[in-house]
């Protein structure tokens, strides 16, 4: 997917995900494809923004209005971690 | 500090003032304020707040809005409020990992909200726009006519297209968009 494509793309969670918490680590068990994944709080966070409403430019403003990060800097990160989280089948773009 | 519990807020006091280049000193004074989420308000001077506060990220963001750099909950270890403190002094914004989601979620929808009202704005004609930029700062509509050098039957079907147009309903829903838009609500030439 082009970025330009995925700027306007719309991330949904994936699968009926199961989740762990404990204390800072969480684990999210995804019974489609029975794979238990540990998340950082970022990708968590991230994860948890992926409703199939909500866009990686929007993700990215409000965690570089959060954490203080530049909107570039922030952008990287989202564009990270969703190909992460797509690549493990946790989310779909 | 101004903490929750006496006991917990002695606790704290104690602990903080054990740690090294930590120093417990006056609110006025201090780069960082651990407070409790009832006492955020009067934190004054240029100590960032830390809140500690319940367990429920519905609390957080609204410590978040009021002004909050950080939030803990009161189940925080001393080592945690440690940490968040040298965390805020660095400049950084801290909250629990687990409510994280939630206030990026609350940040989307306050930004979505935002645009859709600076959208219906870019709706007003130019001269729509001055007269709900006078309403927003508080004037009657007898002011606005003296103000725009129209009558006051032309500033009354301005208004009827204005509201309609930002589906308000009132000058009191006018003041609160311009206030969510970031414009005055005030009138600057009468400096109130």
């Amino acid at each position: 997917m082009t970025s330009s494509a995925q700027a306007h793309s719309r991330p949904t969670r994936r699968g009926q995900a199961w989740v762990q918490r404990d204390g800072d680590q969480t684990a999210i068990f995804n019974p489609d494809t029975g794979v238990l994944h540990l998340l950082n709080q970022s990708a968590l966070a991230i994860w948890e923004l992926c409703d199939g409403a909500t866009n990686p430019a929007e993700m990215a403003e409000a965690i570089s209005e959060v954490t203080g990060l530049p909107r570039e800097a922030a952008a990287n990160d989202v564009d990270s971690a969703l190909g992460s989280l797509q690549a493990v089948g946790l989310v779909e773009v | 500090m101004t903490a929750i519990d006496p006991q917990y807020f002695g606790a704290l006091t104690a602990f903080l003032s054990a740690q090294p280049a930590v120093e417990v000193v006056d609110p006025a004074d201090a780069d960082v304020c651990v407070v409790g989420p009832d006492h955020l308000e009067r934190v004054g001077g240029r100590g960032a707040p830390l809140v500690i506060g319940p367990d429920d990220p519905m609390a957080m963001i609204a410590a978040v809005e009021n002004g909050a750099v950080g939030y803990l909950t009161e189940h925080s270890s001393l080592d945690e409020v440690f940490r968040a403190v040298r965390s805020v002094a660095d400049g950084e914004a801290v909250v629990p990992p687990l409510m994280l989601g939630s206030l990026l979620r609350h940040v989307v929808q306050r930004r979505r909200a935002e645009r859709a009202d600076l959208e219906l704005l870019g709706s007003l004609t130019g001269r729509e726009r001055e007269v709900f930029d006078l309403v927003a700062a508080g004037l009657d509509r007898a002011a606005i006519s003296e103000r725009l050098f129209v009558s006051v039957g032309t500033v009354r079907s301005h208004l009827q297209r204005v509201f309609r147009k930002l589906d308000v309903h009132s000058q009191a829903e006018a003041v609160a968009l311009a206030a969510r838009c970031g414009l005055a609500t005030s009138d600057p030439e009468r400096g109130s």
